[in-house]
């Protein structure tokens, strides 16, 4: 379902190129569950952005879904991002002033679901991160992990093709560490693909494949 | 749509102080507009309905120069006689000084003549007005109104008493009801007025002269005829001189007051219209303050499925529903205040009511200023590139 082929991306940084990612080629299949790892400044984010949609790439092809991304607009990458892709970052990216089922519901109405059917998919998908009595609270009310949570139930809540996982630990002890990748591998048996950039190698090891990218090339990692 | 009126108010909400601070420059601005304009229309408007009150029906001639053909009052009944024409009355003004017994004032003595009592439609209380006997004999004969006889006698059945003006001795032979509605009620109220014969009053003043400057004119049949009459008549005697004499109609000084009103309020329109601008200035800086606090969330909402159009929208939407809460609450202090201002000044027969017109405009312009100086800001926010935006941290 993703087929990255000769993908590059330069950042210009005074008068020097940087290749962030210099002719990476990837194909995940659907229902893999793939992590990313490589030092800070390796090209992982960057990766992320491009198959999540958020950057395109300078030169080579990116399908998704047999869809070619770098043909469309801004407003239809948004549109794609909504329908295929959910995001859980490393800062949890809540919207503050909306509590956490308003949060969860925002891409729902991005999309143009009815109000009814809004109110039992929010539920059903916090209910599925455990989260159903602090619906009403604010994200500042709600501890890290739980902020996670939340930020898991808005990613799936689309039903997504690919979770995208930016670090999602990366702010988080240990505890609601394995809380949080506990969620994502329940998500990966129910079928659905993850990807996971992780600087964390245990975290790693435990996806089905590792790719290791550094100077922005990629290298598959064996376990 | 409604989502994002929805997102617009909480975001307005989650910053009340800033928001009434922002919103304050378009409630300057809509005050400004309403109830200057407001004003205005209602003093106007007290003002033209007492001219039309007096009716359309006189004609006021001056004579500024009489190229050596004087009008005396015998010309004015010979012009009489002219088809078109109705009632002449010379009219000639002083002021004097009136007493009675103890008392004393001044007050402004007309001299004319019978004719002007149906002209200017007078009427009469108590006794009669002048009569054309007292014109010829020169009577010491006086009409006042009430104000004067209130002021001066100290009582109005005073038919009979005498008073003296400027030291001569006048019977007052008719009181006068004083005229609510009048022009000079309404620029000079309770003033005291006493008419007398225009032969009298040659007497009495050094001013006044036998050569008529100044007279009044009522239509035989209609207003039109009648002023076109008298002004060829004047033409005729004048040498053609068209700058010898002014012939003038209650409708022109309607006209004329009018249009004084409308350019006044034009101009205090625009001034109030530019303090809305500034507003919206107000608005449009508090907007760009808001989308870079905001890019962060800008970034998330794109990174789930936002489009430019919705950012757009969200923004737009904002600025709008700011100013449109700065125009109603704008409005409802300009009717407050307009409210105030009728009671304070309620002794002066005007009304001042919030002009609906004007506010319908002040709603279009407070809109179309959300519009326009949202759209920046909106655009800024709708154009911001979803990685860029993730990535600030403010």
């Amino acid at each position: 379902m993703i087929d990255l082929k000769n993908v590059s991306r330069i950042y210009q940084v005074g008068s020097e190129k940087v290749y962030a990612l210099d002719k990476a080629t990837l194909h995940v299949d659907e229902g893999e569950f793939v992590s990313i790892t490589g030092p800070s400044g390796s090209g992982k984010s960057t990766l992320m952005n491009i198959i999540g949609c958020l950057d395109t790439a300078d030169s080579g092809t990116y399908l998704l879904d047999d869809i070619p991304i770098e043909d469309y607009t801004e407003t239809e990458l948004a549109k794609i991002r909504n329908q295929k892709i959910g995001f859980v970052f490393q800062s949890f990216n809540l919207i503050n002033k909306l509590t956490a089922a308003e949060n969860v519901e925002l891409p729902l109405i991005y999309r143009g679901v009815s109000k009814a059917e809004r109110k039992s998919r929010v539920s059903e998908a916090l209910e599925r991160v455990n989260l159903t009595r602090w619906a009403r609270h604010l994200p500042s009310e709600l501890s890290g992990g739980q902020q996670q949570r939340v930020a898991i139930a808005r990613a799936i809540i689309t039903k997504p093709s690919l979770i995208l996982g930016d670090e999602p630990t990366g702010n988080l002890d240990s505890k609601t560490t394995d809380e949080i990748i506990g969620i994502f591998h329940e998500l990966h048996d129910q079928g659905n693909t993850i990807m996971l950039i992780t600087h964390d190698r245990e975290i790693a090891e435990q996806a089905s494949r590792i790719i290791h990218i550094l100077d922005g090339k990629l290298s598959e990692v064996s376990i | 749509m409604i989502q994002s009126f929805k997102m617009a108010l909480k975001s307005i909400a989650g910053n009340k102080f800033r928001a009434f601070l922002t919103m304050l420059g378009i409630i300057i601005g809509v005050m400004a507009l309403v109830i200057l304009v407001s004003l205005v229309s209602g003093a106007t408007g007290s003002v033209t309905d007492s001219i039309s009150s007096l009716g359309n029906n006189l004609l006021t001639v001056t004579i500024s120069d009489d190229k050596g053909a004087p009008v005396k009052l015998q010309t004015l009944n010979e012009w009489m006689e002219k088809d078109g024409i109705g009632l002449i009355a010379p009219s000639g003004e002083t002021s004097a000084t009136a007493r009675y017994e103890g008392n004393s004032g001044s007050i402004t003595v007309y001299g004319t003549t019978p004719p002007y009592e149906t002209i200017n439609g007078l009427s009469i209380l108590l006794g009669r007005f002048i009569k054309s006997s007292d014109v010829d004999n020169h009577t010491n004969v006086v009409v006042i109104n009430e104000t004067a006889a209130t002021e001066l006698i100290g009582y109005t059945d005073c038919i009979g008493e005498e008073v003296s003006l400027d030291g001569i001795k006048y019977t007052v032979v008719g009181l006068l009801e004083d005229d609510e509605d009048s022009l000079t009620a309404v620029f000079g109220r309770g003033s005291t007025v006493a008419y007398i014969p225009y032969t009298s009053l040659l007497r009495l003043s050094s001013e006044a002269s036998s050569n008529i400057t100044s007279f009044s004119v009522s239509a035989e049949t209609d207003m039109a005829t009648a002023e076109a009459t008298m002004t060829s008549i004047l033409m005729d005697r004048f040498d053609q001189d068209d700058d010898a004499f002014t012939v003038s109609s209650r409708d022109a000084l309607e006209d004329a007051m009018s249009d004084v009103t409308s350019v006044l309020m034009i101009l205090l329109g625009s001034i109030a219209g530019i303090s809305l601008i500034v507003g919206g200035i107000g608005i449009m800086n508090i907007m760009l303050v808001t989308v870079t606090e905001r890019t962060r969330e800008i970034g998330i909402r794109k990174a789930i499925g936002a489009g430019r159009g919705v950012i757009l929208q969200q923004f737009l939407l904002e600025s709008v529903v700011l100013c449109m809460f700065g125009c109603v609450i704008g409005v409802f202090l300009s009717w407050a205040v307009l409210r105030i201002i009728s009671v304070v000044v309620s002794s002066l027969s005007m009304s001042f009511s919030l002009e609906w017109n004007v506010v319908l405009i002040a709603v279009g312009f407070c809109f179309l200023i959300g519009i326009v100086f949202g759209l920046y800001p909106a655009n800024k926010a709708a154009k911001m590139a979803p990685i860029d935006a993730l990535r600030y941290d403010g």
